[in-house]
């Protein structure tokens, strides 16, 4: 009985399968380029024509044509760990098209925001979504390195997208590997070294000989960490790979690295984290007294005031970090942006939206100079090379990278008026580059830090 | 032929026949972003079939197959990426490490059940994950391997969708006979009762091994899938967040069933593609579907489904019908109808 009962549906599985093998052989041929019979799709393997012919909107709808609207996809993770920073930077992002017109030299600026969730594989569904059905011919994203990367290398090979990244800062999209994403930029973004680079100069001109550092255990924090180890030791300071001190992404208890970090012989404390880890970091801290005893000198993201804005002002009162976003800069690009997202959202703006504004920003004055042209996207990403803006993170030039160069803040958190605290830029290194203080030819010569490489010149 | 199969058995060829027309005409009606979509929802409703093979008919929940599947998605990975060899290479690479990682997982599991095998099974997940966040040189940590391209003969979309159709109809065809076969029953007999199949003379714990092995090759296949998908792969992909939505794939389709999982797959990818573009907060409205389906339908779709089936036949009064189905079934198909 049993057998019989699996037969049947065993045999009409088997021809179905035959059919479809049979369906799938005219394209899965080996000359692909030629037409089969009428039923069978012409697979055409340069254009990406669906079988059921145009249906493909990558290049049906991608003219670039002046008149129709300029469709930009927004990657965003709005769920999951980062999602506040995400939606800080939707917010942004939408708070600059409000304040500024959406016709721009005869162009309609449409966009859609998805959600990356902070996962690779989900930002890659998007990715085909935003490209494939929406039509986008600008992507702004993603936020986590890893998210951005996977983006970037999707459409890398797509000629008819730009990919803007102004918040993901994997150190070697504008470095190493540059030359494999011909389209990809940075408008209003970073490279994580960038201003860690300045930190360890800084460190060295306050007096400081010996540091420890505490870093979360990703790429983001090695690069970050390298940036800084390695200017504070090429200058002569030093930094013993012991006193290097690497926590997983996520760690809540930090009470035993920072007894670790007591009893060190060190004269200051380098310290990066993200998210909620870092509340967690700086909480540990001025509990256990060690604010008014040891100098701790932050990574951009450790004092980005969307990490610190919950925090008691005692716990941050007088931190230093160097960043290239200073909400507290007094400068009208920068006070404008501060008072139009405060407005709006009732908090002071962290470093995801002044970035996902500047690439705003950056569309906006790029379309202008070309005319509303975006037909040939090598031409747009030309156009966008030799602009000088000035945005809220101050003046903004690309280098030949696609990095952006910027004035570097030394930053302060301090008390406003209001009563709420923000950085302010106490000292200012003008005209950073993403190589700064090394010559790009000998820098790009090393590897990218990572946890093995920090390019510690006091080691051994 | 089909007279003489009951009422119940031609409903289910004919809805199983239709799906597979619309599987196959399916790049012919919608554009490629839902193919690419369907793509998708097939790969991970195959990984969820594995996942249902240990938790629905052997009783071994697992939260730890996204870690057998990554690890065969790695090996693809490295060898394209990293070694730069052939598909073949790739996929021989990606196959072994997904069956030695099964093993091994299996040889770790085959002695413990329930709570504790979920437990085992968890912290095995994690240490794929682990690992791949940790092997910088070989995983490139949480940047992922990318440079992983799809053989020629299935390098379109299209393409590349009918394969996977055809692969997913395989393995789903090869786990229906796995399921029926006397292996099977076994299987089954170890999620009734372990006890008494031990006093039968059974190897159990050889009998979970087995079954971890055959899953872990379904879950190996998938993983591979998945990473030609994609061309990518990154830690997320053996987090166990991707084992826990297998899980609860399976869950909603309903456990036990095969074609459950992949129902639920479709699901939850629509949920995360397609129901995202119109509302923001979709994984509070996949929440509350979830707790609706466990609160009234603890079988998942297919049982609530079949159980209004035979709740109908019943009122039609076809009691020979029913009879029937127990007869092919055995009784416990027809608990749910008659708890009601």
């Amino acid at each position: 009985m049993r057998s019989r009962r699996m037969r049947t549906p065993t045999a009409l599985l088997a021809v179905l399968i035959l059919v479809v093998v049979a369906c799938g052989a005219p394209g899965g041929g080996g000359d692909a380029t030629s037409t089969t019979s009428g039923e069978a799709p012409d697979g055409d393997v340069t254009t990406t024509t669906a079988p059921a012919g145009g249906g493909d909107t990558s290049t049906a709808e991608v003219g670039g044509g002046e008149g129709e609207p300029l469709r930009i996809g927004v990657l965003q993770p709005i769920t999951g760990a980062i999602a506040a920073s995400g939606q800080d930077a939707v917010d942004a992002w939408e708070l600059y098209w409000e304040n500024h017109s959406t016709e721009v030299a005869g162009r309609t600026i449409e966009w859609r925001v998805e959600d990356t969730g902070g996962d690779p594989d989900t930002t890659l569904q998007k990715v085909e979504e935003l490209v494939g059905n929406y039509g986008a011919e600008i992507i702004v994203g993603a936020l986590l390195a890893n998210t951005t990367l996977a983006l970037a290398d999707r459409l890398k090979d797509n000629p008819d997208v730009v990919v803007i990244s102004p918040i993901g800062s994997a150190d070697d999209l504008t470095q190493r590997v540059r030359d494999q994403y011909p389209n990809f930029v940075r408008a209003g973004g970073w490279t994580s070294s960038q201003t860690s680079h300045v930190l360890g100069d800084w460190a060295y001109q306050q007096g400081y000989r010996n540091a420890a550092t505490i870093c979360a255990d990703y790429a983001f924090g090695h690069e970050m960490c390298g940036g800084f180890v390695q200017v504070f030791t090429e200058r002569g300071g030093t930094v013993e790979p012991a006193n290097q001190l690497w926590n997983p992404l996520g760690a809540q208890d930090f009470a035993t690295y920072v007894t670790q970090l007591q009893g060190m012989d060190v004269d200051a404390v380098f310290a990066v984290q993200v998210g909620g880890a870092v509340a967690d970091l700086l909480q540990t801290w001025s509990d256990f007294g060690m604010k008014d005893q040891l100098p701790l000198l932050a990574g951009e993201t450790l004092t980005d005031i969307s990490n610190i804005r919950n925090l008691d002002f005692s716990v941050v009162e007088g931190l230093i970090s160097a960043g290239h976003w200073a909400e507290g800069l007094d400068t009208p690009e920068t006070q404008e942006f501060v008072q139009v997202f405060d407005e709006a959202t009732g908090e002071l703006p962290s470093y995801y939206a002044a970035a996902a504004w500047t690439a705003a920003q950056y569309i906006d004055a790029t379309l202008q100079a070309t005319g509303g042209d975006t037909s040939d996207k090598q031409a747009f990403l030309e156009a966008m090379r030799e602009l000088e803006l000035q945005t809220p993170f101050g003046p903004s030039v690309l280098d030949d990278y696609g990095n952006p160069i910027y004035d570097i803040y030394i930053r302060e958190v301090q008390q406003r008026d209001d009563g709420r605290f923000w950085n302010v830029p106490i000292e200012t290194y003008e005209d950073i580059d993403q190589f700064w203080p090394f010559e790009p030819e000998e820098y790009l010569q090393q590897p990218v830090y990572s946890r093995e490489f920090q390019g510690n010149a006091s080691e051994g | 032929m089909l007279k003489r199969l009951s009422l119940t058995a031609r409903v289910k060829l004919v809805l199983l026949a239709g799906a597979i027309a619309v599987g196959i005409a399916l790049p012919y009606m919608v554009p490629q972003f839902f193919v690419g979509l369907a793509t998708l929802a097939l790969i991970l409703g195959l990984f969820s079939m594995s996942i249902d093979l240990l938790g629905g008919y052997a009783g071994l929940v697992t939260l730890g197959q996204a870690g057998i599947a990554a690890a065969a998605g790695y090996g693809v990975g490295y060898m394209a990426n990293r070694v730069g060899a052939g598909h073949l290479t790739q996929i021989l690479v990606g196959l072994a490490l997904g069956l030695l990682v099964s093993a091994i997982f299996g040889a770790m599991a085959m002695r413990a059940d329930g709570v504790y095998f979920m437990m085992i099974t968890l912290a095995q997940g994690m240490i794929v994950w682990g690992l791949s966040m940790r092997l910088t040189h070989i995983t490139g940590a949480e940047n992922g391997l990318t440079g992983i391209i799809r053989p020629p003969v299935i390098g379109l979309y299209w393409q590349f969708y009918w394969f996977v159709l055809g692969v997913v109809l395989l393995c789903s065809l090869a786990l229906y006979v796995v399921v029926h076969s006397p292996f099977g029953s076994a299987v089954r007999g170890l999620r009734e009762s372990e006890a008494r199949m031990r006093m039968l003379g059974y190897n159990t714990a050889l009998q979970k091994f087995y079954v971890f092995m055959v899953a872990g090759f379904f879950a190996t296949l998938s993983g591979i899938l998945l990473v030609y998908l994609n061309q990518f792969i990154s830690p997320s992909a053996a987090h166990l967040t991707a084992s826990a939505l297998g899980v609860l794939q399976a869950i909603l389709g309903g456990l036990g069933t095969l074609v459950g999982p992949m129902i639920g797959s479709f699901i939850l990818v629509a949920f995360q593609n397609v129901v995202s573009q119109y509302l923001e907060r979709w994984p509070t409205l996949m929440g509350l579907t979830f707790i609706v389906v466990i609160l009234f339908a603890q079988k998942g779709i297919v049982g609530a489904v079949s159980k209004s089936w035979y709740a109908w036949l019943r009122r039609r009064g076809r009691d020979e019908e029913l009879s029937e189905v127990a007869r092919q079934e055995g009784p416990v198909a027809l608990e749910s109808s008659e708890s009601a």
